[in-house]
Order: structure tokens, then C-alpha cells, then sequence
């Protein structure tokens, strides 16, 4: 089971926007928590964060030594979206002493969602395949890498850097969006060029 | 099994997590204000259909229903987002405002249906990534047509608006489904 070139490149690009999205939905409702003093709160923005630079350095620069920084991440994004089902249970009212709560018919439409972090460990699993193996590509990759990606990846970097202040929140949100409509359309493209054989 | 048959899999868990999720927040009164909101339901609940009928029967016909199943998921995805945001009647100009990405509808959520549309179109394109139609041990093979009629039974529900039983229909597929999917790796394994 190996992805060939072509298709390693999109499902590289692809696990960067399911990330860029993970990350823009993740510190828009977690980074508040931490004025109230929640300081856990900051652990899946930060491994998010981490995760979307290891999959942009992996398109940049692909080596053995960014496989396996990418799939360090990927692992680290499956036990944070994981461990992260137990403090959006716990906020639902879900405790040692309350477990009937789990019953409850309300829980799996409560906010926080229970079932939200798991998409951050959805997001592990793609990337993990996408970068397992990716000095095999790597000619293949960094050639296919032309300016609107670099400037998709420009934007994600700029947006997740504002995005670490409360202050600077709003905008570091906005340039997320942008990047993140940007890699869609990337995606989308690379996706029917192949389709048409192009690639 | 191949990565391939691997990715349509996932692609069917992703858009069953995603069907289940909406199923569950676009519950009838929102269906009742905006009768679109019924659409992502629909369109989670078809992707799982067509990725497990894909893997059931990978005939071009299957394929065919899911190259369209992921084409319209990615439409859903744009479409969702541009909708949560115009629902907060919100001007394009506070974008840059926190508060315009916070809260309910999620703005950027649906977006999440665009990215299971790619991935669903990433592996129907996919040259060189194995083929989809291998022989199946018979309990796998079973085990996907009955998960993709349990998909379908989900779609028809989700048009009836009988919501949690939908969701209870999307379940038992995605259980079914990966029944299958353990039978025919161990086989994989096993050979």
C-alpha cells in the first residue's frame, strides 16, 4: 500500500485544508477559554499549528527527515483529537459519578460536540499516510509546488501566526479563510488536471 | 485491499461522520426555518451510500454515482460555508472581527463536506494507486451491499425528515461497512 506522486501531492494539499479548517474552527472557540483561565484549552490550537507547518515543510522541503517530523505530528494530532473526547464529555455534564450522562440523547448535539475532536484524529490518519514514505516523491513534489501554493502557504503561516493573540484573532481568522478557499481551489485543480491526465 | 480501496473506505466514514454531525445539528426546527439545510444531510448520507456500493461493486456505474456523490459534497461544502455566513447577516466588511467566526452556524464547518468531496475525487482519478475491483471475500462483499442499502436507507429517511432514525441507518452502515472492510484485510492478511 504506497500513494505514487501524484496523488500524494493532493492528498498532501488536502490534509493541509482539513487542517487550516481543524485549526480556524478549533482557536476561533478555544482561544476565549483561555481568558477564563481553561489553559488546556491552548493544547489543540498548538498541535494544529504544529501540524499545518509540518505538512507545509513537507511540500516545501521533502526529506526522510520531514516524513518522519510529519508523521510525529500526525501521530501527535490522532492522541490530541483522541484524549480530546474526555473535556468535551466532561463539559456535557459527563463525569466519573455521571456517566449516565452518556445516555443522554441531548449529548451528541451538545456544544462542545463530544464527537468533535475526533476529527482532529481523522485529520492524523490522512496525513500519516500522506507523508509515510514521502522522500520517494520528493522530486515530484517540490517540482509541483508553483506560486499559488507557496502563496496558500504564505497565508496559513501569516494567519496562524495572528491567530496566537486574542488582539489579532479576527484577522489571523480571516487569512485562514483565504488560504483556505485558496488550497480548495488548488486541490480542485490539480484533482481534475489529473482526471484529465495532465499530471 | 488496496490504499485505494482504503481511501474510499475513509471517504465513507469522513462523510458518515459528517452526515451524523449535520443529522444531528440541522435538527427539524432549522429544517423547518430553511428547508435547504436538509441538502448536507442528504448529500453525507448519499457519498456513504456510493463509497460502500463502490466497494461492494466496483462497476463503472458505481463509480460513476460516486464521482457525482463527492462532486456534490464539494458544491455542499462551498455553498454551506457561503450560507452560515450569510445567515449572521453579517457584512463582508467584519470579516476581520472575531465574532464573525464564532458561534453557531460555524461558518468554515461545511467546508469540511468540500474536503471529503476531494478526497472523494482524489481517489476515483487516482492512476496508479491499485485497482478498486478485487475479488472480495463473500462476508465482505455482503457485508458492504448490506452497509450501502443501510446508506440508502439513511437517504430516504433524511428525505422524510425522520432524522434520528437516519442517523440510526448511517450507523449501522458505517458498522456494517467496516465489518467488511476487517474481513477482507485479515483475508489480505492471511493470504
Amino acid at each position: 500500500m504506497t500513494l505514487t506522486g501524484v496523488a500524494r501531492r493532493q492528498l498532501l494539499m488536502l490534509t493541509t485544508l482539513y487542517f487550516a479548517i481543524l485549526f480556524l474552527e478549533s482557536e476561533v472557540s478555544h482561544m476565549p477559554l483561555l481568558s477564563a483561565g481553561m489553559s488546556l484549552a491552548i493544547l489543540p490550537v498548538v498541535w494544529l499549528a504544529v501540524s499545518l507547518l509540518a505538512l507545509i515543510a513537507v511540500q516545501l522541503w521533502p526529506s526522510a527527515v520531514m516524513s518522519r517530523f510529519l508523521q510525529v505530528a500526525m501521530i501527535g494530532a490522532a492522541i490530541v483529537g483522541i484524549v480530546g473526547v474526555f473535556p468535551h464529555l466532561a463539559a456535557n455534564g459527563v463525569t466519573w459519578n455521571h456517566l449516565g450522562a452518556l445516555a443522554s440523547p441531548a449529548l451528541m448535539h451538545g456544544e462542545p460536540g463530544p464527537q468533535w475532536p475526533l476529527a482532529i484524529a481523522m485529520g492524523g490518519v490522512l496525513g500519516y499516510l500522506a507523508g509515510y514514505g514521502v522522500e520517494r516523491d520528493q522530486e515530484f513534489i517540490r517540482t509541483g509546488t508553483r506560486w499559488p501554493t507557496w502563496i496558500a502557504f504564505a497565508l496559513v503561516v501569516i494567519g496562524t501566526a495572528l491567530s496566537e493573540s486574542l488582539t489579532t484573532l479576527g484577522w489571523g481568522s480571516s487569512v485562514i479563510v483565504v488560504a483556505s478557499l485558496l488550497l480548495l481551489v488548488i486541490t480542485l485543480a490539480e484533482i481534475i488536471a489529473a482526471a484529465r491526465g495532465e499530471v | 485491499m488496496t490504499l485505494r480501496r482504503f481511501l474510499v473506505a475513509f471517504t465513507a466514514v469522513f462523510a458518515g461522520a459528517l452526515a451524523i454531525e449535520t443529522l444531528n445539528y440541522h435538527q427539524l426546527s432549522t429544517i423547518a426555518k430553511d428547508r435547504w439545510a436538509i441538502v448536507p444531510d442528504l448529500s453525507g448520507a448519499l457519498l456513504v451510500f456510493a463509497a460502500l456500493l463502490v466497494l461492494a461493486w466496483p462497476k463503472r456505474a458505481a463509480i460513476g454515482l460516486f464521482v457525482f456523490s463527492a462532486s456534490l459534497s464539494v458544491l455542499v461544502g462551498l455553498a454551506g460555508t457561503a450560507f452560515h455566513y450569510a445567515s449572521r447577516g453579517l457584512p463582508l466588511a467584519s470579516a476581520v472581527s472575531v465574532t464573525s467566526w464564532l458561534g453557531n452556524p460555524p461558518p468554515l464547518a461545511p467546508l469540511e463536506f468540500a474536503v471529503v468531496g476531494l478526497l472523494g475525487l482524489l481517489v476515483a482519478v487516482w492512476v496508479g494507486g491499485g485497482t478498486l475491483d478485487v475479488s472480495l471475500p463473500p462476508v465482505s462483499a455482503v457485508c458492504y451491499a448490506i452497509g450501502a442499502l443501510s446508506g440508502f436507507a439513511a437517504l430516504i429517511l433524511a428525505v422524510a425528515t425522520a432524522l434520528l432514525p437516519a442517523v440510526g441507518a448511517i450507523t449501522a452502515a458505517l458498522l456494517i461497512g467496516a465489518l467488511g472492510f476487517v474481513v477482507e484485510v485479515s483475508r489480505v492478511r492471511a493470504v
